[in-house]
């Protein structure tokens, strides 16, 4: 038989059994869809950050300096390679209401001071409709100052009211809408505000050592070589803390939380196809069932088992191909029509459209599951023996061991598949977790089904089991061969496992940050603490009888360049600690709660080359050893020093702790000012930063209970996120369940017909069909929170350093959503096999 | 002595539809069965005998008449209605055996003892099947019995309840000779020693020939001979 013959007759045998392929379309049209609708959405953003990089970036070019301006000496420099520019300091602060009487109000804001060229890129929309220049500059004796809507709110003002900064007072004329550059915005603790850098001049604020954040955005001539301007500039500012971004990546940032949101969805997306790789699995075996007396009667006539694969194979892919392509074009389009919604949501630049890529990416990986899932029934039917094809009914399969060649084929698609999920993934160690835990979950739901069915199976034969007949059926049809549990468990099993882990992950966390972390976090951090401030605002605090406690430190900025000699970017290790700028302080003796762990501490009145204290942790994560160098940019200088030793550092306590700590007389002399932790009752909150604002109104007062509030709404949002791609999952397994329970419906209708002819009630019928359903699903509930506590203990212990609690709400949960899909879907199906006529079932079977 | 009558139908009718229109199955059936005997419907493939069976076990729902056992009209009983008279009262013998095949031969057998709420029921099962022949088979499933033991497994489920009534449709149909015929006499023992009353459906003159009347259905309409 030729190959053309072969392909015809596919063909043509295909129209006989397309109804069996309806799980098989939606199991494939659905997992596609997701994973076509999440490359999409990148690829939107990735467009959209290039369509309005200089909007984003806020010129073609952007400059960063840390707690410093430019010099007029470098201000030279970067205008040799611009057009023109913007100077915009960014930094933290405290605003308060004019004082009347008890209507005294402060506020943590996020300054953004800004010149009058400001914005060069893009355009900044506030409301009432004004100038820039308009808005900000001095009428009378005040300037004027920008604000966000959240603030007027917060302080109970409005348009027109007076604001307090620092020692100067403004004039609130408009409030903020949108501003462009938001590729610098970084996480923000307060409402924006606007104001001009030259209203600062009497402010009292950027004293020396305040902490903030110079941005120059250049505009150049057109189609300029931005990396040979790159070059040029370094190449005479190499060592002057200069941070360079231009156009090609406006938002390195966003650019890297998409990616990481693109690979952890699209990791849940190919769970969710996975699943519907069980679904694949029984509609190809329903399929290859109702197929058997022709497979026999090929057979007979002299098809060999190759050719047979072929003709099967070649179905297979044309229904893959449908169900992929179908999928692929529909998540695309889908994308558009939420387009509104979207934008609403993500406050990235979308550009929404058609983009081959993730099209074609899903529809591979659609492919390759479909393969890989069909395979082993298409090879196992093909191989029967002709005697058993032409004999057997059941809707199961005998089991044939595969051949050698045959589980190269499927060991080879695996492999495929393992590589594209590599190559799709920014991170190859999440990426090689995630197989990991996805062969691991695999394994242990198909070791369950099997611990199960057995379980079962030994449990009927138990003599109590006897007089309650549903659960005896229940159990006997649980623990059967041709029972759908297998299905039933993978399905559902992986969308539960994400949930119970993600479940547990989101209530320790929560745990920690409502209920450790307020019992031994400070009430405030205090920073930009002037040396000279340092003595009298401790007394202020103490003599006013407000606080029970207050520690301080020094504390400088800078951000790692070298270690032992080799800049960061050349290390290749991608690490917290070495993305931007970290706090720095000095010690002449540890504090209490720092321990040394290795190494030794410098005497107290050494003065030698600077010597570093390492935090332990971290130092084992970036690989360093006692004796390493570090170079660390500190006010755009360089400092190299040696780690002398390191300390166990615990970060969770959010009191004062550094990554590094220098000799003193290393950095005593440079410019700093100092951080201080506030330990006091809750009742006392708006009294200090009245007594701090009023007396010191250059100290910021940062509200721990407010960052806690706004990391745990990051949490939130994160996990709903995930809590939906669950469910999503959870969906798909829903399909992957009708498809095996639509094709064991004929079983049940022929146990239910012989029932009733023995005398069995509807009740008993109905009560059995649920029992079993019961059973499975508390099976699968309970094995996702098994795996989802391993899991979630992993994270929670080693990756995020805390204690892990186990929380049975979450698990009752998990089960309970266990128990109603199968149930759900149990019902759906018991409906028939309780209604139907036995005579009707069992005249079609003799 | 006159006996008593367990089954009497009157005016049974039965149809399918079908697409060449209305096909008639039964058309006004009259049928008794008495206590104690044995009767073999009998007639070409299609003549209705074993939609008769189905009607008389309350497997299938009539047209029109009336079907009385045990004093009462089944043609009127709810579906949970007509199990409770078959769990009591019924034995029903397939042609294709009909065993549940998820279950092993004694589950099987202790099903019917279940729902007819007898004490002992494993003991029974293991005597019924020990007397059918298959006291070394209790614990294997329907896969791994040949067909004539499903079909002892299927017998002893039947009478295992000693029911006064036994259904056999084509007990042999699916066996060899030499198996049916074992089966058959195994059939007809334990009728004997259970003092049911059979109704068998059945192509062959012998089987027939050993029931105590024939009746033979034939366009819809019984023709009763006695032998």
């Amino acid at each position: 038989m030729s190959n053309l013959s072969i392909l015809k007759f596919a063909f043509k045998d295909l129209r006989g059994g397309l109804n069996k392929f309806w799980v098989f379309f939606i199991c494939l049209f659905f997992g596609v869809l997701t994973i076509s609708s999440i490359g999409t959405f990148r690829e939107s953003i990735k467009s959209g950050l290039q369509e309005e990089a200089t909007e984003i970036l806020g010129g073609d070019i952007s400059l960063t300096l840390a707690y410093r301006v430019a010099s007029e000496k470098e201000l030279e420099e970067i205008k040799k390679i611009s057009t023109s520019l913007t100077e915009v300091i960014s930094f933290r602060s405290m605003v308060s209401t004019i004082n009347q009487g008890n209507n005294y109000y402060q506020a943590l804001v996020q300054v953004k001071s800004v010149d009058k060229n400001y914005p060069l890129a893009g355009k900044i929309k506030i409301n009432p409709e004004q100038s820039i220049d308009d808005a900000l500059k001095k009428k009378g004796d005040k300037y004027g100052i920008i604000v966000e809507d959240s603030l007027l709110k917060q302080l109970n003002l409005k348009i027109g009211s007076d604001l307090i900064l620092g020692k100067s007072t403004y004039n609130i004329r408009a409030t903020l809408s949108s501003i462009p550059d938001i590729g610098s915005n970084g996480f923000s603790l307060g409402p924006k505000v606007i104001l001009n850098t030259t209203s600062l001049k009497n402010s009292g604020l950027l004293n020396k050592g305040t902490l903030f954040e110079t941005n120059y955005y250049l505009k150049t001539e057109n189609n300029q070589d931005l990396e040979n301007l790159k070059s040029l500039f370094f190449k005479k500012n190499f060592d002057k803390g200069f941070r360079w971004r231009d156009i090609r990546n406006p938002a390195p940032g966003i650019e890297a939380v998409v990616n990481r949101l693109y690979f952890f969805l699209t990791v849940l997306g190919m769970s969710g196809l996975v699943i519907g790789g069980v679904g694949v699995s029984t509609s190809v075996s329903s399929y290859l069932n109702l197929k058997r007396g022709t497979i026999a009667t090929l057979k007979t006539l002299g098809l060999t088992t190759n050719m047979l694969s072929k003709i099967y194979l070649f179905q297979i892919l044309i229904m893959s191909f449908l169900g992929t392509t179908m999928g692929a074009i529909t998540g695309s389009l889908i994308l558009q029509l939420a387009e509104s919604t979207l934008i609403k949501i993500f406050p990235f630049p979308l550009s929404l459209g058609f983009f081959i890529q993730p099209i074609l990416i899903s529809m591979t990986l659609g492919i390759l599951i479909s393969l890989i899932f069909s395979l082993i029934p298409l090879f196992n039917f093909c191989d029967m023996k002709i005697n058993y094809l032409y004999r057997s009914h059941s809707t199961n399969s005998r089991f044939e061991i595969p051949k050698l060649k045959q589980i190269f084929y499927i060991v080879t698609l695996i492999l495929t598949l393992i590589i594209i999920i590599l190559l799709l993934s920014p991170d190859i160690k999440l990426a090689l977790w995630f197989i990991f835990g996805s062969i691991i979950s695999f394994i242990i739901l198909n070791l369950m089904s099997f611990i199960i069915k057995h379980a079962s199976k030994s449990l009927v034969n138990r003599y109590k089991f006897h007089k309650i007949l549903s659960l005896k059926l229940a159990l006997a049809s649980v623990g059967s061969e041709n029972g759908e549990n297998k299905s039933v468990l993978l399905s559902i099993g992986i969308g539960l496992i994400i949930l119970a882990t993600m479940g547990q992950i989101e209530k320790n966390l929560q745990s920690v940050l409502t209920n450790d972390i307020p019992k031994k976090a400070p009430l405030y951090f205090l920073i930009d603490i002037q040396k000279n401030q340092k003595e009298d605002l401790i007394s202020l605090l103490k003599n006013e009888k407000l606080i029970s406690d207050i520690k301080t430190a020094p504390m400088l900025r800078g951000f790692i360049t070298k270690i032992n000699d080799k800049d960061v970017s050349e290390l290749n290790i991608d690490h917290w600690a070495l993305r931007g700028d970290r706090g720095i302080t000095y010690e002449a003796i540890p504090t209490t709660a720092e321990k040394i762990t290795k190494g030794k501490w410098w005497p107290i009145d050494y003065d030698g080359p600077p010597l570093i204290s390492f935090a332990q942790t971290e130092a084992n994560e970036l690989g360093l050893k006692i004796g390493d160098t570090i170079t660390v940019n500190i006010l755009g200088r360089d400092m190299t020093g040696t780690v002398s030793s390191f300390r166990d550092v615990n970060f969770a306590t959010m009191g004062i702790n550094f990554l590094m700590v220098f000799n003193p007389q290393s950095l005593m002399n440079a410019p700093h000012t100092n951080i201080a932790t506030v330990y006091a009752p809750k009742k006392f909150e708006t009294k200090i930063v009245q007594t701090i604002t009023q007396k010191f109104p250059n100290i910021t007062s940062v509200s721990v209970a407010e960052t806690v509030k706004k990391v745990q709404d990051i949490i939130l949002k994160s996990s709903l996120v995930v809590k939906w791609c669950a469910l999503v999952i959870i969906f798909l397994g829903f399909f992957v369940i009708i498809g095996a329970l639509a094709t064991s419906e004929q079983n049940r209708m022929f146990e239910s017909s012989i029932l009733k002819t023995l005398g069995a009630s509807k009740k008993v019928i109905l009560l059995s069909i649920l029992l079993r359903s019961i059973i499975i699903g508390s099976f699968a509930g309970l094995v996702a929170i098994s795996l989802g506590a391993v899991m979630s203990l992993v994270v929670v212990k080693y990756f995020l350093n805390g204690e892990f609690y186990f929380f049975i709400s979450s698990a009752i949960l998990v089960t309970s959503i266990g128990i109603m899909i199968s149930l759900i879907t149990s019902i759906l199906f018991a409906i028939k096999p309780v209604r139907s006529k036995p005579a009707k079932i069992l005249r079609t079977v003799d | 002595m006159k006996k008593k009558i367990l089954i009497q139908t009157d005016n049974l009718c039965l149809s399918f539809p079908s697409a060449s229109g209305k096909l008639q199955i039964l058309n006004s059936v009259n049928f008794s069965l008495y206590e104690n005997e044995t009767v073999a419907l009998v007639g070409p493939s299609g003549s209705g005998k074993s939609s008769l069976l189905m009607l008389l076990g309350g497997l299938e729902e009539s047209d029109t008449g009336s079907i009385m056992i045990a004093g009462q009209d089944i043609t009127k009983l709810s579906e949970d209605g007509l199990a409770n008279l078959r769990k009591k009262t019924m034995g029903i013998v397939f042609q294709s055996f009909h065993l549940i095949p998820t279950i092993t031969a004694l589950d099987n057998v202790c099903i019917p003892l279940e729902l007819a709420g007898h004490s002992n029921i494993k003991n029974r099962a293991i005597e019924i099947l020990t007397e059918v022949g298959l006291g070394n088979r209790l614990n294997h499933f329907p896969s791994q019995l040949s067909g004539g033991e499903q079909q002892r497994v299927a017998i002893a489920r039947a009478l295992a309840i000693k029911p006064l009534i036994i259904l056999a449709d084509e007990p042999t149909g699916n066996l060899d000779q030499k198996t049916g015929s074992k089966i058959i006499e195994l059939l007809f023992k334990l009728n004997t020693k259970n003092k049911s009353s059979l109704v068998i459906v059945t192509h062959s003159t012998d089987l027939a020939n050993k029931c105590q009347r024939q009746v033979k259905l034939e366009n819809g309409k019984t023709n009763e001979s006695k032998r």
